[in-house]
């Protein structure tokens, strides 16, 4: 744990540093709209990854994220204007988004196919149904409170919605996956399934869970953009793939699972999203802001296992 | 690489996806025993996920649907997804089943082309619909090169709506651009023609650039960033997606000039007092082209111009106004009960009268439906031939256009 700690303190070092370093960027950098930006976006990744956080470091990879997003944002639209009380729409719009993982567990831990393959399957018969059962038209307009989240008339004691669900977020996250006999046990997973059977831990169980809690993650995150945008097209979640294993990876975590935590990835989710702030603000044509968003990330990536120290 | 006005960029996943949705609706199924003498027609739609597509399929459906086309053809419907391969591959075999109408959504201006002028050699009839093809054997029903009804001078979506951005800045100030989907035609011309008019503008500076991919969510991400960067910036100049700028910028706590398309969303801010205007691509066109193949096959090829341009709608802070019911009556322009990235343009009077609220939101067949006026005044002057077809038409020659639009000077077709 000590590695997966100095990484995730490296990472939070890095964030702080960049806020200052902005300026190199915009002459309006930092600013207060540049951090609440980074906030308000960061959250939404942060959330993305600690699901794909868990699969990683259960020894998997989950590229049913999209779809997860999409029926999550889609199914709470949706029972909202049906005429549901919002809490309920969105206990919905979980449940069924969480369907997805629930069958990507079901299959990862009762079966010995790769993971990707698995999600990748799920995820793709989980848009198609999403696209059958609402034959192509868009997710619906957001219930409100979740629209008041976002569009900055709400404070909870003095501070912006989406800084208080960030630290939720993020100590909730830190909680279940390194203080929880949960969490515990996914990291023995991804070290070895073969010491973690030995040791008595449930593994098949614990696989499963794994799949399941982060398909309500992608739910969750689904469910926030509905009301960041207040509506949802039916591909909304297509461009959180990627950056989701981008941050995880970056945060500190191995790719092939069983090190990392969950500080380092939240920390990681607000560096790539400042990054991505600033290169914006430099004003690039996009060609150069791709190759930069990439160079940064392999750069961070760099940074971060020199900061961990060997492995 | 051209991709698609519309068509959001979709990953492999919704493709298949499409592709497996698809499948429900197979090109190449044999037709039941009682529609085997029927005539084929085939509405060839993209991907179905975002509010434009949806309603533009789903009037093209209604029409095709109606009692009396019905009685006398076929229909069938076939997604094509995003990939042009598989829009190939899909037409090769409507062709193949006997096509004797295909309306199409073209994924690509240029790809297309030698299957389409293989089913043109077959006898098939093609009308494309917003994204236009070059194949000059098909028709091309667009608002690409489109012109305002007020004043039909007054050409390109990209254009007019830089000019009234700058209009409402009083010609000074900083102005951010939200592009559409990197690399495809439509894009492009939009951009280049509105770079036109802000580069006569000395006092105008474009300090920032972002590709929403025509995408509120995506837009609404991208504009949140570079107003970050840019707090001081004047008004917004955006392809579709623009109600999320407008989103974005609500969070900031500016109100500023843009200037989008057709979003149920801007439309509501217009009305409320929020500078801009909207303009841009209808959803009607789907239908409009349907209409457009059934007249081809009812009256010959001669009966209606081959390029046809969709006039620009034009909405302004004045003229923004909420509609009472599912119709627009009275001048009214949006919907109370849309969703906000709800594309507002359904109707087009002239040339599609029976279209509803309802058949664009459930592609239900409308009852009945009424003849199509002349097409002659909707024909695309040949000097912005080039944007649609890639070529001037023969005895014209590329150059700039001086007489006749505005603003004046963009590249076109001159005569030789």
């Amino acid at each position: 744990m000590g590695t997966a700690g100095g990484q995730a303190a490296l990472m939070w070092a890095l964030v702080i540093l960049l806020v200052p370093l902005s300026r190199v960027f915009s002459s309006n950098f930092p600013s207060a709209a540049m951090v609440n930006s980074t906030i308000m976006l960061g959250l939404f990744l942060a959330i993305v990854a600690f699901g794909q956080g868990l699969v990683i470091l259960s020894g998997g990879i989950d590229l049913s994220v999209p779809a997860a997003i999409a029926l999550g944002a889609f199914f709470t639209g949706f029972f909202a204007n049906e005429g549901f009380p919002t809490p309920l729409a969105v206990g919905l719009g979980l449940l069924i988004s969480s369907l997805v993982g629930l069958i990507n567990g079901i299959i990862v831990c009762s079966t010995n196919f790769p993971p990707f393959i698995v999600t990748l399957a799920v995820g793709t018969i989980g848009a198609a149904l999403l696209l059958g059962v609402s034959q192509g038209q868009p997710g619906q307009n957001s219930p409100p409170e979740l629209v008041a989240l976002f569009n900055g008339e709400l404070n909870v004691l003095g501070a912006a919605p989406s800084l208080v669900m960030l630290i939720a977020v993020l100590m909730l996250g830190y909680l279940i996956q390194s203080r929880t006999t949960f969490g515990r046990s996914v990291y023995a997973i991804g070290n070895s399934m073969k010491a973690a059977r030995i040791a008595g831990i449930r593994v098949k169980f614990s696989t499963f869970l794994v799949y399941w809690v982060a398909g309500i993650a992608y739910g969750l995150a689904g469910v926030l953009l509905l009301g960041y945008g207040s509506g949802s097209d039916l591909n909304i979640g297509n461009s959180w793939l990627l950056p989701s294993i981008a941050v995880v990876v970056v945060g500190g975590s191995s790719i092939s699972g069983g090190t990392g935590n969950y500080s380092g990835t939240v920390a990681a989710a607000l560096l790539i999203t400042l990054l991505s702030i600033d290169i914006s603000a430099a004003g690039f044509p996009e060609g150069v802001k791709q190759i930069l968003y990439g160079a940064i990330v392999l750069l961070a990536l760099l940074l971060s296992k020199i900061g961990g120290g060997r492995r | 690489m051209n991709f698609k006005k519309k068509l959001t960029l979709v990953g492999a996943m919704a493709a298949v996806a499409a592709f497996a949705l698809s499948g429900c609706s197979a090109a190449v199924s044999p037709s039941g025993g009682a529609d085997g003498a029927k005539e084929k027609i085939f509405v060839n739609l993209s991907y179905s996920g975002n509010n434009w597509q949806d309603e533009g399929a789903n009037l093209a459906m209604a029409v095709a649907q109606a009692p009396e086309v019905a009685a006398k053809y076929d229909v069938k419907k076939v997604i094509s997804g995003s990939d042009p391969q598989k829009q190939i591959s899909d037409l090769q075999s409507m062709i193949a089943s006997g096509a004797k109408l295909i309306v199409l959504y073209p994924i690509s201006p240029t790809a297309l082309n030698p299957v389409i002028q293989q089913g043109c050699d077959a006898g098939v009839t093609f009308v494309a619909y917003d994204g236009t093809v070059e194949a000059p054997c098909a028709w091309n029903i667009s608002y690409i090169t489109g012109a305002r009804t007020e004043d039909p001078e007054q050409a390109f979506f990209g254009a007019q709506t830089a000019q009234a951005l700058v209009d409402l800045l009083g010609g000074t100030g900083e102005v951010m651009m939200n592009r559409g989907v990197a690399g495809t035609s439509t894009d492009t011309v939009h951009y280049d023609t509105a770079m036109s008019v802000f580069n006569q503008y000395p006092g105008i500076k474009v300090v920032n650039e972002f590709y929403g991919n025509w995408d509120s969510s995506v837009s609404q991400q991208e504009a949140t960033k570079a107003l970050a960067a840019h707090p001081g910036v004047d008004g917004i100049w955006s392809q579709a997606g623009e109600d999320g700028v407008v989103k974005a910028l609500e969070a900031a706590g500016m109100e500023i000039p843009v200037t989008g398309e057709n979003s149920n969303y801007l439309r509501q801010k217009l009305s409320e007092g929020w500078p801009g205007v909207s303009s841009g691509s209808a959803p009607a066109q789907g239908a409009v082209a349907v209409k457009l193949g059934l007249k081809i096959l009812a009256d010959g090829a001669d009966s209606v111009p081959k390029d046809i341009e969709m006039p620009l709608p034009w909405v302004t802070t004045e003229t923004a106004k909420v509609c009472p019911a599912a119709e627009f009556v009275d001048g009214c322009n949006f919907f109370a009960q849309a969703d906000d990235s709800f594309v507002t343009e359904i109707f087009e009077k002239s040339v599609l009268p029976e279209s509803s609220y309802t058949a664009a939101t459930t592609g239900a067949a409308v009852s009945a439906l009424q003849a199509l006026p002349s097409m002659d005044t909707l024909a695309q002057p040949a000097s912005r031939r080039i944007y649609t077809r890639g070529v001037c038409d023969a005895g014209w020659t590329t150059g700039p256009v001086e007489k006749g639009q505005v603003p004046a000077g963009l590249p076109g077709c001159v005569k030789k």
